[in-house]
């Protein structure tokens, strides 16, 4: 399992990420999250929607309400700040990640 | 079995009851779970334990806000700095959200403080509105300012030489104006056959000197031909409709005699506030009057326009005098002559023979001061109660002045709350004096201008006004509000005095206005009625009076007088030159033995002999005149009030003579009571009657049985009809004519009592409104009480009793000052009531009585209360 602090870290470029493929609801990102962390990676699900609600009141993202078989669901969509957002975050974390590269090659053991 | 769309129903629910989750946010919580329960019933859940994991996984209300307040706040990337400027933006933006949500919160305080108000501030506007109209009368004319009335000191009329005179010897007199009363006559045409009483007869310069707006016709030579006429739209409309009038003929029928007018001009009709009106204008070289070229008839309206350049008026008007003296040689003859602004003769002139009856510059300020007492009792009113309600923002202020607000920015915040009710009411206000307004023109017969928008300044300064009194009235609670301590009040020490001493003063204060009010009210009517009521020493009820118009009915009197006396229903029948209460003739006569100067000025009534008896009036002394005595025609009949004057313990004795009329000395054959035949304002005046040659009567007085009235008064119509065809029968009821004198009396006692409930009104909505704060901080005093022991009665007592004595306080500040007022009012009328304690006294017990049953249902209300509940949260 992944600590929350590290959680609260990632949730952004996360989130972020997820839009840039198209637009989505707050239950499929979760699902999406959850799938490709192979479970390692699970958000509480009211966390979700503050932080959702931070980034449309920042510009990052714009939102919509859709009818889907007879009930609402509200939709985001990434904006074009928020794809700059985006690419700033990637920067920082591919740095941070090469640091790491650097660091633990060869793995050492954790042991 | 499970109902999954009652459970979330019920899930929402407890979501809303979390202030910091809105609408939209919760709705997306719903979506959310809907798809969570959807994927676990696919993979095989019952409906039940899906609804129950996936509630659990969203987590309880606590947990989701706790998120949402985290990111909300901590993200730390947008912090709003603080900085007095943009601050003060901000802070206005929520201090309007504070004063909306105060409004709504407290809604009964709003509407109390609100309606007593908009209530105050819009009599106060009306009668602002009406005080502005009568000091606007005859600020039209564009030479307002040089124009000058001549008059003397008695009447308000002069002879007609006296002005053409004054121009040629004076140079300060650039023009004059004169006129005089047409009298009313017979107009016909094809479609109308109808008498005007309003003509005028004018000279030429009449457009020289009045700003009246002449549409038609040529300013300078319309009036300036012998039967020339400028007519009034509103007449012009009447005659010939949509067309021009200019050039066509008018015919009057005076009588027997008829005559053309070329109408040479058309005006617009005239502004009301004009103090003196007219339909149409003949030019002066028409009238024939005997009194024309006189030096000594007063007759003629006469205006005068001086030269620019500051005229010394009242130098002016002595050297008028003496000029005067040297014009009219007559030893006895004695006037002062007096210059009366144009603009001020509405207000201030109150002389014989005015135009119309004049507004007093008296009545003017008693409204002017009550519309000032009613605005006071309102904007107390409000500062009471937002002081009183200060003790429910104590921990507002106390938090805000934690939080770093200085004193000086909760001031402002304060005066702005007053300043917006201020505007609110303003609104309420105009809307409602615009609504009131026609109904006001109606009751006391006004002609005030219905659209108010016609006097954009007038709106700007009442808006200023209101913006004034809404800081005024906001500053002491902005003081008290902003001198909380803080640290007091967020630990529960503060203390808050309820006898403030400035709200008994304002409570005193308001309540001595009421019960002066009320008490001058009680005066006021009681003098009406009296007035009303008074034997007038003649009875003036079922007496119809009529002109006699023409030869058909003067040259037959006889004739006339016997057909009308086979109706049983006509007690009495009398012909006479004159009306009582009408004009008659104030003219010089002789008393035997007495030197000139020492003979009284006396009225005259021209009458037969059964005028006594058709008035009903009392003979206290002699008889009456016959008329089987030829020497009647030459003797008098005189009121006591003249006996007394000249001084004669028995005048049956002595003679009169009226050389103006050319009647020789006639002996007083009788004397009667005292009768009232003008307003009760005015002494009774000394009077002499006497017979006049018959072809001077001019009109019947007939007294009939109060019942069948309407059929008497058409067998007197076809009566008239058998003896005049040209004229057509009109009359009026004498009592009605004599009430007419008391129109003014009247309308105005009308608007006092109206203003008297009003103010009455507001200062108990006020009082009211007072008692329930105090009841609500001294609830659980009640309650305290009640535990150990306290009777309702000596509850109601203990809180009742604080009020009851300001109220008696005030009283006894409203009694002298109304008395002061009211003595002085009543030196106004010639015959009037008394001033006795009991009006007092009455009108001290109704402010008691009104304001003890304003506050005692909520007190006993309070005082029953179960003092389990009152004490519950102690």
């Amino acid at each position: 399992m992944v600590s929350k602090a590290l959680v609260a870290a990632s949730t952004k470029p996360m989130i972020l990420s997820i839009l840039r493929g198209g637009e989505n609801y707050g239950y499929q990102i979760i699902q999406r999250v959850k799938e490709i962390s192979g479970g390692k990676l699970e958000w509480a699900d009211g966390m979700l929607y503050p932080v959702l609600h931070r980034l449309e009141k920042d510009g990052l993202v714009t939102t919509q309400w859709k009818l889907y078989e007879g009930r609402m669901r509200k939709y985001y969509k990434i904006t074009e700040a928020g794809k700059k957002e985006l690419a700033e975050e990637r920067k920082q974390w591919l740095s941070v990640h090469k640091v790491f590269l650097e660091l633990w090659e060869p793995i050492p053991s954790f042991e | 079995m499970f109902d999954l769309k009652k459970e979330i129903t019920n899930w929402k629910k407890t979501l809303h009851k979390n202030p910091s989750l809105e609408d939209g946010y919760i709705e997306e919580l719903e979506s959310h779970l809907r798809d969570k329960i959807e994927d676990y019933t696919n993979n095989g859940m019952s409906k039940e334990g899906a609804f129950k994991k996936a509630k659990e996984e969203i987590g309880d209300t606590e947990k989701i806000s706790e998120e949402f307040y985290m990111t909300d706040n901590l993200s730390g990337s947008k912090k709003i700095l603080w900085n007095e400027k943009s601050g003060i933006l901000i802070l206005a933006a929520n201090y309007f959200k504070i004063a909306f949500r105060m409004i709504k919160k407290h809604k009964s305080h709003s509407f109390i403080n609100i309606a007593g108000f908009a209530l105050g501030f819009t009599c106060f506007a009306l009668i602002a509105y009406f005080v502005k109209f009568q000091l606007s009368y005859d600020n039209f004319h564009v030479n307002k300012d040089n124009i000058y009335r001549l008059t003397t000191t008695k009447y308000a009329t002069v002879p007609d030489l006296w002005a053409p005179g004054l121009k040629e010897s004076f140079p300060q007199v650039r023009s004059f104006v004169r006129m005089q009363h047409f009298g009313e006559t017979l107009i016909e045409n094809k479609t109308n056959k109808f008498y005007d009483k309003d003509g005028l007869y004018a000279d030429s310069t009449f457009f020289d000197i009045f700003s009246f707006n002449l549409v038609e016709g040529n300013a300078r030579t319309a009036l300036a031909e012998p039967y020339s006429i400028v007519i009034t739209k509103q007449l012009s409309e009447k005659l010939f409709g949509k067309e021009n009038p200019l050039g066509k003929t008018i015919t009057f029928f005076d009588g027997d005699s008829k005559q053309n007018y070329k109408v040479t001009g058309l005006i617009n009709n005239i502004p009301a506030n004009s103090h003196f009106t007219f339909s149409f204008l003949v030019s002066e070289s028409t009238n024939k009057a005997w009194w024309v070229n006189n030096w000594k008839m007063h007759q003629f309206y006469s205006y005068l326009l001086l030269q620019n350049n500051n005229v010394n008026i009242k130098e002016l008007a002595t050297n008028i005098d003496t000029w005067l003296k040297g014009k009219i040689t007559d030893p006895n003859w004695n006037e002062t002559v007096r210059l009366q602004k144009l603009t001020s003769i509405h207000l201030h002139s109150h002389l014989r023979s005015e135009f119309g009856v004049n507004e007093d510059i008296s009545t003017i300020y008693l409204f002017s001061m009550i519309a000032l007492l009613i605005l006071l009792i309102a904007i107390v009113n409000y500062i009471n109660l937002t002081t009183a309600k200060a003790v429910n923002r104590a921990k507002e202020v106390a938090l805000r002045k934690t939080m770093g607000s200085k004193r000086s920015q909760l001031i402002f915040q304060f005066l702005g709350e007053t300043v917006l009710l201020s505007v609110i009411v303003f609104g309420i206000s105009m809307l409602a004096v615009e609504l009131i307004i026609p109904s006001l023109n109606n009751l006391i017969q006004l002609k005030l201008d219905q659209n108010l928008l016609n006097f954009p300044l007038f709106i700007l300064q009442l808006f200023g006004l209101i913006l004034f009194i809404g800081l005024l009235s906001g500053i002491y609670p902005a003081l008290v509000l902003s001198a909380f301590q803080p640290s007091a009040i967020l630990k529960g020490t503060a203390k808050f005095s309820s006898k403030n001493f400035l709200k008994r003063i304002l409570v005193i204060f308001q309540f001595a206005v009421t019960s002066f009010l009320i008490i001058s009210s009680f005066l006021i009517y009681k003098q009406m009625n009296y007035v009303n009521s008074k034997n007038l020493g003649f009875n003036k009820d079922h007496i119809i009076t009529f002109p006699l118009r023409s030869a058909g009915i003067t040259k037959n009197l006889d004739a006339f007088r016997n057909a009308l006396a086979a109706n049983s229903n006509i007690i009495s029948i009398s012909f006479t030159a004159n009306l009582p209460g009408g004009g008659d003739w104030g003219i010089p006569y002789q008393a035997e033995g007495k030197n000139q100067a020492d003979v009284p000025e006396a009225r005259w009534l021209v009458v037969d002999q059964n005028f006594i008896s058709t008035y009903g009036m009392k003979i206290i002394k002699g008889r009456n005149f016959n008329k089987s005595i030829e020497s009647d025609k030459n003797n008098y009949i005189i009121n006591e009030t003249e006996a007394k004057e000249l001084g004669w313990k028995n005048p049956l004795s002595k003679r009169l003579s009226i050389n103006y009329f050319n009647r020789k000395w006639g002996n007083i054959i009788g004397v009667v009571k005292d009768f009232n035949y003008r307003s009760l304002h005015k002494r009774i005046e000394p009077l002499v009657m006497f017979i006049p040659p018959d072809n001077w009567y001019s009109n019947a007085s007939i007294k009939v049985r109060g019942s069948g009235l309407s059929s008497t008064i058409s067998y007197i119509k076809r009566t008239w009809e058998k003896f005049e065809t040209r004229n057509p029968f009109t009359f009026s009821f004498l009592d009605e004519e004599f009430n007419k004198l008391y129109i003014d009396d009247q309308k105005n006692m009308e608007m006092i009592t109206m203003l008297t409930a009003i103010a009455v009104f507001i200062a108990c909505l006020g009082l009211y409104a007072m008692m329930v704060h105090t009841l609500t901080n001294r609830t659980k005093e009640i309650g305290i009480r009640k535990i150990l022991g306290a009777k309702l009665s000596s509850i109601v007592g203990l809180i009742s009793k604080e009020f009851i004595i300001l109220i008696i306080i005030a009283n006894l500040i409203a009694c002298p000052a109304a008395y002061y007022f009211l003595k002085n009012w009543l030196q106004d009328f010639a015959y009037r009531v008394s001033l006795t304690p009991l009006i007092f006294i009455a009108g001290c017990m109704i402010s008691l009585v009104v304001a003890f049953t304003t506050i005692i249902y909520k007190i006993i209300k309070a005082a029953n209360t179960n003092p389990v509940n009152s004490l519950r949260y102690e």
